[in-house]
């Protein structure tokens, strides 16, 4: 190390190994759909359980977590490779918009028909709903298969289902189908 | 001319970073939202904290599915903020925005545990807000501090100040040593908790003490300024106005 501290080694917060644990655990709700998303874009390997809870936890050792906010912001971290979070502050502040659409519109059920419509518009000229791949994504798609399993998305949002293959195709092919039995 | 702009002013002379003289910020920020909204008060909390110029202008709810709102915040959703040619919404956009653009030091930890351990305690603070916002409508608006609704939404709040002052009972801040995101959403809702009913803070010794520290700390990009001396008082509640963040020390 040089003077002053140059030179000093930055200490990185490490991605997941394969011997790490994390284990998912919440309701059959949009928020837990969220969150299996979350983990499986990030390509964390966790052990998901449904039961009556009240909030979804995300544990990891001593650990615990709890809601969507808290635990995208660390897998984000310790998932795979870069972490999603934009640098750029409009990409940011697009993505959280989204993050806040998705919990107070879309999960709350009060105006599917207007954002799924514009979200299917906004789809056909971008790949993903800021532009480059976000934190949004996984958990907005997690809102939308939500809907979906229940019956509640409109029918004709072409756009839509093909930025959800999308998101589905992100998550390591070891995982993708028991993470996707649970919220499809 | 836009709502923006209708109600949230920006005056073309002389203002903060309108010359184009800084290189981060650039623009003077554009904020519509409502007194009595906790959500409000973090944004207008987060712009004094990095040091931007914000013009606040109030809007009503019943405003919020107007057309005329609408098409400036797609889906109705608020606050609202516009920078210039940029728009966004909702208090989790708004204030990672302008920490990200602004000129202290990040409030978000660095550390991944504890900036997800300060996410916890910030949803905590966004789930009471709709709680607190009828709690100081009831009293301080409508007078009314003994009707059911404010009197349910009292147990409610009572909770969440136990856990709070527990927690401020182990540490300086909520993110430890230091002033950091979540800190700042609770003096928003503490704030108009306070208002409404003075007692469920000042009961709270941790709580209490924590709070005036914030009241007398300096902002945190270092300007002459305390952010939560923006906070509005029961005046401006009462005629639905909001403080403009102004930075005279450039």
């Amino acid at each position: 190390m040089g003077l002053f501290g140059f030179g000093k080694k930055k200490e990185k917060t490490p991605s997941a190994s394969e011997n790490d644990t994390f284990t998912l655990s919440g309701p059959a709700d949009a928020t837990t759909a969220k969150c299996i998303m979350i983990a499986g874009v990030r390509g964390v390997t966790a052990e998901i359980t449904i039961n009556d809870a009240n909030e979804i936890t995300l544990t990891h050792g001593p650990l615990t977590l709890a809601g969507e906010n808290a635990i995208q912001t660390y897998l984000d971290v310790r998932g795979d490779g870069a972490p999603l979070k934009p640098k750029k502050a409009r990409h940011l502040g697009d993505q959280n918009r989204w993050i806040q659409v998705s919990t107070q519109l879309l999960d709350t059920g009060t105006e599917i028909e207007t954002v799924t419509q514009r979200m299917n518009e906004i789809l056909a000229n971008q790949e993903y709903l800021v532009g480059p791949l976000t934190q949004a994504d996984a958990p907005v798609a997690g809102s939308v298969l939500f809907l979906k399993k229940a019956g509640k998305l409109p029918a004709g949002l072409d756009h839509i289902d093909t930025w959800l293959a999308r998101v589905e195709s992100l998550i390591p092919e070891q995982l993708r189908a028991s993470y996707m039995a649970h919220v499809s | 001319m836009d709502l923006f702009d209708q109600r949230a002013i920006a005056d073309t002379d002389g203002e903060y970073g309108l010359s184009g003289d800084m290189k981060k910020t650039q623009y003077v920020l554009q904020l519509l939202g409502a007194p009595f909204c906790a959500e409000t008060l973090k944004c207008i909390l987060v712009a004094a904290e990095q040091g931007m110029e914000m013009n606040c202008g109030a809007i009503t709810m019943a405003e919020l599915s107007t057309a005329e709102f609408c098409s400036v915040s797609e889906f109705g959703l608020a606050p609202a903020l516009k920078e210039n040619d940029y728009f966004t919404a909702g208090s989790k956009a708004i204030t990672e925005y302008i920490n990200a653009r602004g000129l202290g030091f990040s409030l978000i930890p660095k550390n991944v545990t504890q900036a997800a351990q300060q996410e916890m305690w910030m949803d905590k603070s966004r789930a009471l807000s709709a709680s607190i916002a009828t709690l100081v409508c009831e009293t301080l608006v409508a007078g009314n501090a003994t009707s059911s609704d404010a009197e349910s939404v009292k147990q409610t709040l009572a909770a969440a100040l136990d856990d709070l002052d527990q927690q401020l009972a182990k540490d300086k801040y909520l993110g430890g040593k230091n002033y950091a995101m979540a800190d700042l959403h609770w003096t928003a809702s503490c704030h108009l908790i306070e208002l409404a009913i003075p007692e469920m803070i000042s009961s709270r010794s941790h709580i209490k003490t924590w709070l005036e520290g914030i009241r007398t700390k300096k902002s945190n990009c270092g300007q002459a300024l305390i952010a939560a001396s923006l906070l509005p008082s029961v005046a401006d509640i009462q005629a639905n106005t909001l403080n403009n963040v102004v930075i005279t020390d450039f």
